[in-house]
């Protein structure tokens, strides 16, 4: 019997040890394609904001250059390296693209200090950048931008209202299908939103029609600009000329809302823009401008926006006097008077972007200056 | 002789083929008659008597002193009486029988005129040393089971008792818990279909109640050859049977919020609203005494349980217990008040409630059961049962032929969907079954004939039981990009209800020859189905926010607005629903013969030999549009059935008694078993013929009905194809409609996924062998050392016929990368299909990969009747290609997670592998104070976590299938293209990284397999350790000189969580999808480019050709939802289960 025990134990311990010896699966081996990802893009950050004081800026979360304070701009390109080529048919939004205050915060509508790029309206995807692309990023409008809001209106019956209003005086929003709806005198029994005094409804910005589905939280927001440098040849124009362009981050320019008109609607002021050199004719930067060059499509009410190429223009200015000294000016009434001026200087053979930022019609920190991104 | 194999000839022929549900109903006695100088007694009478019923059954010794007693009552106790002219009768009381036990009683003679006047009995009662113990089986008497703890008074709490068992729900051997065959009363009990194990499983039932339990078997490897109809393993149980005194019991458990643990680990967990009670009543007793009896049970169950996990949070209040997302308020993106409000108003819609909502699950069990003793040599059973259960559901997550709503419908954090989403599954479950026991010659003949039918009844209704309206599902996403909420009926309930019919007829007819047991038989089975499932046949619509649902259907909007997405799969047939329904017959044959042989001294051998037929009744419709297009040399064959082939299955077993004295006995055996699949499967071939169903998605479906001239909306008839567009189901051509909202009909539209079946498709068979040594230790121990190997012959595997082989391999890991789909039915270079004619084309065929293996060592002591104790350590190892547990054939397709292609899955671990496995039980009574007994039972499982397989969410290798791909574990940074998740995505490239790499390091699995492919299946949660306990305390008196007992009843599940909120914990896989595929470095450019689209940068040429991409895969690993990296591979199992429980009860017994 004891030996019969002792098999019994010394099998036990065999299948034990069976048990701990099994084999893994055959897998089939890898061939890795192991090299550093071959595509990049060129990013530049200026702040157009009216009044977010001093931003870092992110590209896929390492931060570019140093802190950019209203008008301000990073000195140069920075080349970050992107997950994708970007192109056609790329499932991948590859650019996470961000700007945090370096201290306080940048809007409290926005809630917090960190402005992120969102290619749609209420989607999270990140900016989808194109290897060897360029790109100019623009803080703009103000940390006090409304969040756009669309209201529900139960009384008189159900309805979906989608035009949405704000009142400055108690920074509200309120969302009717007609303006006129909201008339204190022409709504007496609609209850279910808080129906603005006369003076206030006199006052209501309109936000316009805002997109369905939005989830803008407010504040300052993006504008991404794809730069096509012009390139100079060396000993010829790269002597005299530089590429110019311009761009309009007024906030007020064209129904932006940090400040109401007059006329209690928000935005519509055009400016006019031009380079006064000491010696010559003056450059042309806008006339009559919209909010932002080429973005027709720019809608108030909703975030980040990005357009396609901002061109350059070619422009000389190293006229023989003081060359390369000009004065920006710029005007809300065609240089009847110029409301803003500032000397700026440009060096041949380089681009440059102009691009002026406030509020127009407010002086002090948040009324209209100017910056410029050399690139 | 000749006359009764002419009967049974006779029998065979004209009988209506039933299945073949072998399982065990009765018990028997056999042994060896001989007097004190070891000669033979022929013609000994042994006379063995049920006492609690009076049932006698009777044979006599044959001339080699041989006697078998078979279809025998199952329990006692026996008396057993042996009498011969000139011996003294010996009298052999307390003698019990186990289900499928042969008890060898042999007993020694006395003359009559010895003074020796003890019964002499050479044989041994033990349940494992004996003879006829061969294969791996386990016996739970009844004992064990109204002893040991059940906290869900369910069947599975025993037969996961049993050492091979795996740690899931009913799965053994690491095979699928869909291969199994489940007996009562020797009647089939199965869930043929497959749609879940067990009838009445959808809604969470048992289809029998414990109460109405005797006793259970579960056979591994058995080599008797009247068992089949299994490749995993064999359970059966009987019914309690009535005696000569009426006995019975009344009992009520329940539970609820304040019976569960409110800790996990140390940390504060809700506890839910849920109810639980289970009540019912058994008794038992003579009509005739001694002659006719019979047994009745009815009990009822019902749980009730919130709806809401995560309620509507109101205005203002946080959101860190409530919903993410909903509010119950007037909120344009997040208000359900205000949709429900809108509904009603503008659509006289009410969609239901949204909050305070219970979820209700009840189950309605009877049994009632007849003996009838017609004679010493016929004893009758006739039992009937009927199961009504119901569940009301969540949603579905599903979308049907398309993905369904980001974060499904059903209750988690972010998604609240109205009370008219949820539905309720009804199974309701009839079964009958008579069982004739006879013997014949004096006990030389022994025939058991089983005729059993039974019928499952399963359909939706809303929830609540309330009819399906004919309206659409509709689904909203909130905020976050999850589904805030869905109304309307759930998209897979319209229309869904099963029939099945099972007949069955079994005749096992035995010889008791010198030296030879010889057994003959059949065992049949008739299948009948009517499966009518017509999913999204009401549409359903999609919306990306609350807004646009409202600009859409508020026709006062000035900014109007169309859904994201509209589906919808209407019938392309006469007859509506019904006419598309899955109806047809199967009949599944078997015949076998068998030779136990003792003519070898401690020796007994079997060898036996079944052949399965599995027939085909039915003539389904034939796809010859689909049958004719040419898949790289292979043609479909929708519509045809398999050949038929006879599957034979020999088997061998041994007993050998090493010694001769039954201290130490080697059993063992091999052979073939042959089961079958879950006809699901087959039904999909049916139903999924490309015939009765178009299918169209869009954009441009109005929410309402405002004269634009759709044909319909949301709450009218849904569409109906135009009887000039059906299918032609005579020439097997399927409906051409392409898009009926825009009267756009032609051929433009590729025929949807289609399954059939291959040609050669065989049944399940397994070639099973299992050695075994059982040796009576010291102290009265006996051990017991069982191998168990088990090879697939015909395992099922699922292919895609129409799966284009890869066009290149993938830059990142070099995988095999298929082609994207066209956009149009144009077959382009490097289309991921063969044919752009038609969709997936699943192929159910056979493949011969695939094993499991497992050794147990065993120790088992009983004491006596009142102390009992087990112990078993498994280890188990099983591969498979998939895990043949899906409910649908695309199911279990997708579920191949894989390398080389879903086509080319490979061998890995099984889905159902349990790889470490303690399990133990006892239990102990004791009776004191005259009235008073205290029992005591404990059940312990140790085991390996459950097993996952890790795969990229998304579908990286452009298969066309998202999340079956499994991920190459990066040993350096080098070795992934990592990106940020999104925009709200902080990380830089080089912290996601060293998040990633932090995980792998943590996870043992991952980290063991760095620079390589993942396995399926490979990673495994942590240990679990899952003590249960049971204590019932009697209150006994006798009245009337009967025992009338008051019981309570305390059943603690999971004891080691009570004792300590860190201990008896179960984790489970924080994230299975571990790293999300973003796209490609240079992606696939379909077809041919009309215009570049980049305005910067390179811009690729028009008319640039297709081809495969050159880039690697881009990845991100996700945050977690609050914000922080993914940094444990496992995550606490919150839910109720994973916590300790307790259940009281009370009972009444006479």
């Amino acid at each position: 019997m004891k030996n019969v025990n002792k098999i019994f134990s010394l099998v036990l311990v065999g299948f034990l040890t069976l048990a701990i010896s099994c084999a893994d699966p055959a897998l089939p081996t890898s061939n890795l394609a192991n090299t550093t990802t071959p595509f990049a893009a060129d990013f530049t950050f200026a702040n157009a904001t009216v009044d977010a004081s001093s931003l870092d800026f992110y590209v896929n979360g390492t931060k570019l250059g140093t802190s950019s304070a209203p008008g301000g701009a990073l000195a140069t390109y920075a080349n970050v390296p992107l997950t994708s080529s970007g192109a056609t048919g790329s499932a991948t939004a590859n650019t996470s693209i961000r700007a945090k205050a370096s201290t306080g915060t940048i809007g409290g509508l926005l809630g917090s200090n960190d402005l992120i790029y969102r290619s749609t309206n209420n989607g999270v995807n990140n900016f989808a950048a194109i290897n060897t692309g360029r790109y100019t990023v623009f803080a703009i409008d103000s940390i006090s931008r409304p969040v756009a809001k669309r209201l529900f209106r139960v009384t008189p019956t159900i309805k979906f209202a989608d035009v949405t209003y704000f009142n400055p005086k108690t920074g509200g929003q309120i969302s009717a299908s007609r303006r006129d709806s909201l008339n204190p005198a022409n709504c007496p029994a609609c209850v279910d939103q808080t129906i603005p005094t006369a003076t206030e409804y006199a006052n209501l910005l309109t936000l316009g029609l805002v997109p369905l589905g939005l989830t803008d939280p407010g504040g300052v927001r993006y504008y991404v600009v794809s730069d096509v440098l012009l390139t100079f040849t060396p000993g010829g124009t790269d002597q005299t000329n530089a590429g110019i362009r311009f761009v309009n981050a007024v906030a007020n320019a064209n129904g932006i809302v940090a400040v109401p008109n007059s006329n209690g609607t928000a935005g519509g002021r055009p400016i006019w823009a031009r380079l006064r050199p000491a010696v010559g004719p003056n450059v042309t930067l806008g006339t009559s401008t919209s909010h932002v060059v080429n973005s027709a499509s720019f809608n108030p009410t909703v975030g980040s926006r990005t357009t396609g190429v901002v061109t350059f223009t070619s422009q000389v200015i190293a006229v023989a006097a003081v060359p390369n000294a000009y004065t920006l000016e710029v005007s809300t009434d065609n240089y009847t008077s110029v409301a803003y001026s500032a000397p700026a200087s440009f060096v041949p053979g380089k681009n440059y972007t102009v691009f002026v930022r406030g509020v127009s019609g407010k002086t002090g920190p948040k009324g209209i200056s100017h910056g410029i991104v050399t690139h | 002789m000749r006359r009764i194999i002419q009967l049974l000839v006779v029998a065979l022929l004209t009988t209506p083929f039933g299945i073949l549900a072998q399982g065990v109903t009765t018990a028997g006695l056999t042994g060896t008659i001989k007097d004190l100088n070891g000669e033979v007694i022929p013609g000994t009478n042994i006379v063995a008597t049920h006492e609690p019923s009076g049932t006698t059954y009777g044979s006599a010794s044959r001339v080699d002193g041989h006697y078998n007693i078979e279809g025998m009552r199952v329990g006692g106790p026996y008396t057993i009486r042996i009498s011969f002219i000139g011996f003294k009768e010996q009298v052999h009381d307390q003698v019990f029988l186990e289900l499928g036990q042969t008890l060898i009683l042999s007993y020694e003679l006395i003359a009559a005129s010895t003074e020796l006047d003890a019964v002499l009995v050479t044989g041994v009662q033990d349940a494992i040393l004996n003879s006829e113990k061969i294969g791996a089986s386990s016996n739970f008497g009844s004992t064990q089971i109204q002893r040991l703890p059940s906290i869900g008074r369910d069947f599975r709490d025993i037969t996961r008792l049993t050492p091979q068992a795996g740690g899931g729900n009913l799965s053994f051997g690491g095979r699928s818990n869909l291969y199994n065959n489940l007996t009562i009363d020797g009647a089939t009990m199965n869930n043929v279909f497959g749609l879940n194990p067990l009838p009445g499983g959808q809604s969470s039932a048992t289809p029998f109640s414990m109460d109405a339990i005797e006793e259970m078997t579960v056979s591994l490897s058995p080599y008797d050859v009247k068992m089949g109809n299994f490749t995993g393993a064999g359970i059966s149980a009987i019914t309690r049977s009535g005696t000569n005194q009426i006995s019975g019991s009344a009992y009520y458990f329940f539970r609820g919020p304040t019976n569960v643990g409110t800790q996990i680990d140390g940390v504060a967990a809700p506890v839910p609203d849920f109810s639980f009670k289970n009540y019912g009543a058994r008794i038992g007793g003579p009509i005739i005494k001694n002659k006719l009896f019979f047994f009745a049970n009815v009990e009822f169950e019902q749980r009730s349980d919130p709806a809401y996990t995560f309620p509507v949070r109101q205005t203002g209040e946080g959101s860190s217990s409530t919903n993410t997302q909903a509010t119950d308020d007037n909120d344009p993106l997040t208000g359900l008040r205000g949709l429900r409000d809108f509904l009603i108003t503008n659509y006289n819609y009410d969609p239901g409630v949204y909050k305070d909502l219970q979820r209700a699950t009840e189950s309605k069990r009877y049994v009632l059961r007849f003996d009838y003793n017609i004679s010493q040599n016929h004893k009758l059973t006739l039992r009937g049962n009927i199961t009504n259960a119901f569940l009301d559901q969540f949603p579905s997550g599903s979308g049907g032929f398309t993905g369904g709503p980001t974060g499904g419908r059903g209750n988690s954090n972010n998604v609240l969907s109205f009370a008219s989403s949820f539905y309720r599954i009804n199974n309701n479950q009839y079964s009958g079954t008579l069982e004739l026991n006879s013997i014949f010659g004096g006990g030389k003949y022994a025939n058991n004939l089983v005729v059993g039918y039974t019928s499952l009844r399963d359909f939706r209704e809303n929830a609540g039981g309330i009819p399906v309206p004919s309206i659409a599902t509709v689904d909203i996403l909130g905020p976050n990009g999850q589904n805030l909420t869905s109304f309307g009926p759930d998209p897979f309930t319209k229309n869904n209800k099963l029939d099945q019919d099972v007949f069955q007829f079994n005749d096992f007819f035995t010889m008791y020859l010198k030296n030879h047991t010889v057994t003959l038989g059949t065992a049949n089975e008739l299948y009948s189905f009517n499966n009518v499932f017509t999913q999204v046949v009401n549409g359903n619509y999609r919306y990306n926010s609350l807004a646009d649902f409202y600009a859409d259907a508020d026709p006062g909007t000035t900014g109007s607005q169309r859904p994201a997405n509209y589906n919808i799969q209407y019938v392309a047939v006469a007859g509506g629903a019904d006419a598309t329904a899955a109806k047809w017959s199967a009949l599944q044959m078997g015949f076998f013969a068998q030779d136990s042989y003792k003519g070898i001294q401690n020796l007994t051998l079997t060898a036996g030999i079944r052949v399965d037929i599995p027939l085909y009744l039915s003539d389904i419709p034939k796809n010859n549009y689909a049958n004719s297009i040419n898949l790289n040399g292979e043609k479909l064959r929708v519509g045809a059935w398999p050949e038929v082939v006879p599957l034979i299955s020999p088997r061998i077993g041994f007993n050998y008694d090493l010694k001769g004295d039954r201290t130490t006995q080697i059993r063992g055996g091999t052979g073939v078993l042959t089961g079958r699949i879950p006809f699901v499967w087959l039904s999909n071939a049916v139903s999924n013929n490309g015939l009765y169903f178009g299918q169209f998605t869009s954009t441009n479906v109005p929410f309402t009905t405002t004269g634009d001239g759709y044909p319909y909306d949301f709450n009218q008839t849904p569409y109906v194809a135009p009887a000039s567009n059906y299918s032609d189901l005579v020439g097997g051509n399927p409906t051409l409609v392409t898009d009926p909202l825009n009267r756009n009909y032609g051929r433009s539209s590729i025929v949807p996924a289609l399954n059939t079946v291959s040609k050669n498709f065989k049944f399940p068979q397994v070639w099973r062998t299992n050695l075994a040594v059982d040796h009576k230790l010291p102290g009265g121990v006996v051990g017991t050392l069982e191998f168990i190997y088990t090879k697939d012959i015909n395992a099922v595997l699922l292919r895609d016929a129409n799966l284009a082989p890869s066009v290149a391999t993938l830059a990142g890991d070099g995988r095999p990368l298929f082609g994207a789909a066209g956009a149009d039915r144009q077959i382009i270079a490097n289309d991921r299909r063969i044919s752009g004619e038609i969709g997936q084309a699943l192929v159910l065929d056979n493949t011969d990969e695939g094993y499991q293996w497992s050794i147990t060592a065993q120790f088992r002591k009983d004491f006596n009747r009142n102390i009992s104790l087990m112990g078993a350590y498994t280890y188990t190892d099983a591969r498979e290609i998939n895990a043949q547990s899906g409910s649908t054939a695309g199911g279990t397709f997708a579920s191949q997670t894989n390398i080389l292609g879903p086509n080319n899955a490979g061998l890995s671990y099984a889905n159902a592998l349990t790889p470490h496995r303690i399990v133990a039980y006892g239990s102990y009574r004791i009776e004191y104070l005259e009235h008073l007994a205290t029992t005591f039972g404990f059940t312990y499982e140790g085991r390996s976590g459950f097993n996952w397989s890790y795969v990229y969410s998304g579908d990286p290798n452009s298969d066309g299938t998202n999340g079956n791909d499994m991920i190459y574990v990066p040993a350096t940074q080098g070795e992934i293209v990592l990106s940020t998740s999104n925009a709200n995505d902080p990380r830089t490239i080089t912290e996601i990284w060293n998040q990633l790499d932090t995980y792998i390091k943590q996870d043992e699995y991952l980290n063991n397999n760095r620079g390589k492919y993942v396995a399926r299946n490979g990673a495994f949660a942590p240990w679990v350790n899952r003590l249960n306990f049971s204590l019932l305390q009697d209150f006994y008196m006798d009245v009337a000189g009967r025992r009338n007992t008051l019981q309570f009843s305390l059943n603690i599940e999971n004891v080691l969580n009570l004792v300590n909120s860190s201990w008896g914990l179960t984790r489970t896989p924080a994230r299975t999808q571990l790293i999300r595929f973003l796209g490609y470095e240079q992606p696939h450019t379909a077809g041919t480019l009309a215009s570049p689209t980049a305005t910067a940068g390179p811009a690729a040429a028009v008319g640039s050709p297709w081809a495969a991409t050159t880039g690697r895969p881009v990845y991100a690993f996700d945050l977690n939802a609050d914000g922080t990296p993914l940094n444990a591979t496992t995550i606490y199992d919150t839910s109720t289960g994973g916590r300790w429980q307790i259940q009281m009860g009370f009972r009444y017994i006479f």
